[in-house]
């Protein structure tokens, strides 16, 4: 016989599910985590995350349907009104905390206490960055910093210092960070091999734009390695040198290692100090376009040697380059003819008295206390005037060689706003012969030593004296400045048996007075490390060493162990009694 | 008040009357002792050196200071949990926490003064380091600024662990298994720089998201740079943070016993 209970129960035994409702919890809860983890774990949440998404929800979906009353219970009971409660208020608290900590983190509230503070700007390092700051003749500098993710805290420290930089300098100076693993192309811009931890130092130009030609890299970098870089990068400033190549005169374009002509000078300016430096012939300095646009914080015209006299065009053009603010390096070529080489040709002595009030002498300068070989062609000179010109020279008391050297005329009373300074001279023993003509007596073939010689010998109406051999010229009227020597050797970086004397020096610092590059870079001081006290000296000895094992292995943790077990023996007596 | 210092006195006593207290502080300090003999050893060595070849033995002693707090930081994945696997489990094992719920104190004050009483045990222990500090400024210089905050780094990264280790303590009734998962837990925010890095290795912009949030959340993130010096307000923060939220949801884990309970 058929109950209704039994009723009751077979219907419900037919309306039983396949499977429980709580595999279909599972397989939810499943295909969530699936989802979770594609997406925790890949670059893209892909089929598969979405296959995990779409059966966790699917699988949820049907659970709640098929086991309504779990889900009203759980929504409804009690367990639902405190835990979801507790739950609530959990996640509240949390993220308070989240946003507490996102507040404070955006505030860069730091202290340093690293060793030798690296974190903090040094006061000398401060001075050098406001100075850049308040300049405003130099660029803005990018430091491009190399950080991959496995050294995001190494980035957080380094953010600490380059953010200092960006705020002392008002923002001239900024920064970036570039993972080299993730964007390799990008990093490649700033050299074929930059590595994690190194910093590119950059400068910009006027436009706006990366010089991405002259980066500094830096494995270390500190404060004052950073600091020197910029300088270094920013130190270029615009500064241009104009080489005449005049026939027979020094070859710009020789640039061996061990040449004689200036193209060693060429290549010093252009790769080391990132100057522009052009190279023009005589022909081009006919028109002032020739000369280009001057540079803005310095412009040079180095005309070194030269027999043939320029066009008087040319030495107009170069009247206007000097009166218009250009400057000039002047070095006389060899005086082997009784004419006039370029630089004591007539229409170059006019205008060089007129602008400076000095011109090349048509002579040879003779110094029998200081010849420099037996013919005489040859001297030395060490007899220097004080001026940042001979600064090295003084200093180290080098000698500077004259090949062929012609004296300098210096007038009697300067043009108005001029200065003149000789910078190099002879003994008072020196004397100039004039319209000697060496070149027909080296054509012939019996001419003896001794008629040789007789050549150079003093003679009635020679001038003689400290004779000039080089000076240097200020004028303030139009901003000029001229360096004149008597003898192109000066450029020369090979002189047989007289390398490393003044001759290098003398040319460098004509080239840096004359544009007034020495003031720039003296401005751009480099920083160095403020030294810091040593830590005392370590004092041990073997006694030491044993006092401290015995104290720090035996004593400390066995005093706690016994410590332990005595207060483990009172307790448990007391326990017993 | 008066309750959250009834409970931290009564928790205090128990530590320092517990010879499982003792057992720590002899393993702990023991591990800092024979390593801190190693590197004494080292210096010894350095300065004879040094001698032998005219030379001075300016010697900073900071790294070694710096190495004693990575030891005990390292070892707080087990430290932490030994020292508060019992702190409530026992009690509610024991039926005594239904009993204490009776009090007139709040479940927060209860949690609270259980947690200071195991972060003052920590202190104690932490204090014992003071003596190889000690000896060390006798022998030679350190950075004082810097050992100041490395010590403050650490308590605070202590009560950071234990915090979170008490959370497994009021959710299991078994002492082991609180310390089981409380090890776990610090050991997973000691290790999240390296669990970070895997999200990061995907190279997408979540694995990048979620890899910078695990870094933050991580331990060492914060405390690595108060161990080289640099002293930030966000990761002081941090611990303190953690501490405070760890501790609100115990506190919510002893209330849920409670109305379950009732």
């Amino acid at each position: 016989m058929t109950t209704p209970e039994n009723q009751n129960t077979s219907q419900e035994q037919e309306l039983e599910p396949f499977f429980p409702p709580i595999v279909l919890f599972a397989v939810a809860a499943i295909g969530f985590f699936v989802a979770l983890a594609v997406w925790l774990t890949q670059a893209e949440f892909g089929i598969v995350g979405l296959a995990g998404l779409a059966v966790g929800v699917i699988a949820f979906v049907f659970w709640m349907v098929m086991n309504p009353q779990a889900v009203m219970d759980f929504v409804r009971g009690r367990g639902a009104i405190l835990g979801g409660t507790a739950i609530i208020v959990s996640i509240i608290v949390v993220i308070a905390a989240v946003l507490i900590y996102m507040v404070v983190d955006t505030q860069n509230w730091t202290l340093d206490y690293t060793e030798g503070n690296v974190l903090t700007i040094a006061d000398n390092t401060r001075d050098v960055l406001e100075t850049l700051a308040s300049d405003p003749t130099t660029g803005n500098v990018r430091f491009v910093a190399f950080v991959n993710q496995d050294s995001i805290s190494g980035q957080e420290r380094m953010e600490l210092l380059l953010a200092q930089f960006e705020e002392i300098t008002n923002g001239k100076i900024t920064y970036e960070f570039i993972d080299p693993d993730r964007e390799p192309f990008n990093a490649q811009q700033y050299g074929d091999n930059v590595r994690n931890g190194q910093v590119a130092v950059v400068a910009y130009d006027a436009e706006g734009n990366l010089i991405l030609d002259d980066i500094e890299l830096l494995n270390s970098p500190d404060q004052y390695a950073l600091t020197n870089k910029t300088i270094e990068v920013l130190a270029g400033g615009d500064f241009r040198a104009i080489f005449v190549n005049v026939p027979e005169g020094a070859d710009p374009n020789d640039n061996l290692p061990q040449g004689t002509g200036s193209g060693a000078w060429v290549a010093s300016l252009r790769d080391v100090l990132k100057w522009s430096v052009e190279i023009i012939s005589p022909l081009e300095l006919t028109t002032q376009a020739g000369l280009g646009e001057m540079a803005a914080d310095g412009d040079v015209l180095i005309i070194a040697g030269g027999i043939d006299a320029l066009p008087d065009e040319a030495v107009a053009t170069i009247a206007e380059y000097v009166n218009n603010g250009g400057n000039l390096v002047l070095l006389a070529g060899a005086n082997l003819a009784p004419e006039p080489t370029l630089a004591a040709a007539d229409n170059m002595t006019a205008f060089l008295q007129e602008t400076y009030g000095v011109s090349v002498r048509n002579d040879m300068v003779v110094d029998d206390e200081t010849r420099f070989n037996l013919q005489g062609l040859q001297l030395i000179a060490d007899n220097y005037t004080s001026h940042p010109v001979t600064t090295q020279a003084i200093a180290n008391e080098l000698l500077t060689v004259f090949s062929v050297g012609q004296s300098i005329e210096i007038a009697d009373t300067a043009p108005d706003g001029v200065t003149v300074t000789t910078l190099v001279s002879t003994s008072e023993n020196g004397y100039a012969k004039e319209g000697l003509d060496i070149n027909a007596q080296l054509a012939q073939e019996s001419v003896t030593f001794e008629e040789f010689q007789a050549l150079f010998a003093q003679a009635e109406g020679d001038i003689s004296g400290a004779l000039p051999l080089a000076a240097a010229v200020d004028n303030t009227n139009n901003g000029s400045r001229l360096v004149v020597f008597g003898s192109d050797s000066i450029i020369w970086n090979a002189m047989d048996g007289a390398r490393g004397e003044a001759n290098p020096f003398l040319m460098q610092n004509a080239i840096f007075w004359t544009t007034r590059f020495d003031e720039f870079a003296a401005g751009l001081a480099s920083v160095r490390p403020v030294e810091e006290t040593p830590p005392d000296e370590v004092l041990l000895t073997a006694s030491d060493v044993s006092y401290i094992r015995f104290v720090t292995v035996i004593l400390i943790p066995f005093g706690s162990l016994l410590l332990g077990i005595a207060v483990w023996w009172v307790r448990r007596e007391r326990v017993t009694v | 008040m008066r309750g959250l210092f009834a409970v931290y006195k009564r928790e205090v006593a128990l530590y320092f009357q517990s010879f499982i207290a003792y057992a720590i502080a002899f393993a702990l300090l023991g591990i800092i002792g024979l390593l801190f003999t190693a590197n004494i050893v080292f210096l010894l060595e350095q300065s004879q050196i040094a001698v032998q070849t005219g030379r001075s033995a300016n010697i900073q002693l900071t790294p070694l200071i710096t190495q004693n707090m990575g030891i005990i930081t390292f070892l707080m994945f087990l430290v932490a949990p030994l020292i508060t696997m019992r702190l409530i489990s026992e009690e509610s094992r024991e039926g005594t926490l239904e009993v204490l719920m009776t009090l007139p104190m709040s479940d927060w004050s209860f949690v609270v003064g259980k947690f200071l009483a195991a972060w003052t045990f920590f202190t104690a222990l932490l204090g014992l380091t003071l003596i190889h500090t000690g000896m060390l400024a006798a022998i030679g210089s350190f950075n004082v600024g810097q050992v100041v905050f490395i010590y403050i780094g650490t308590w605070l990264y202590g009560g950071a662990t234990l915090a979170v280790s008490i959370i497994w303590s009021a959710i299991t009734e078994d002492q082991l298994v609180a310390a089981f998962l409380g090890a776990a837990t610090v050991l997973t925010l000691y290790l999240a720089d390296a669990l970070a890095s895997v999200a990061t290795g995907q190279q997408s912009q979540i694995g990048d998201t979620v890899g910078e949030f695990i870094r933050q959340l991580g331990l060492n993130t914060h405390y690595n740079n108060l161990l080289s010096g640099i002293v930030r307000v966000e990761d002081i923060t941090y611990f303190v943070l953690l501490i405070v939220v760890a501790l609100f949801m115990t506190s919510l884990v002893v209330s849920t016993r409670r109305w379950r309970a009732s």
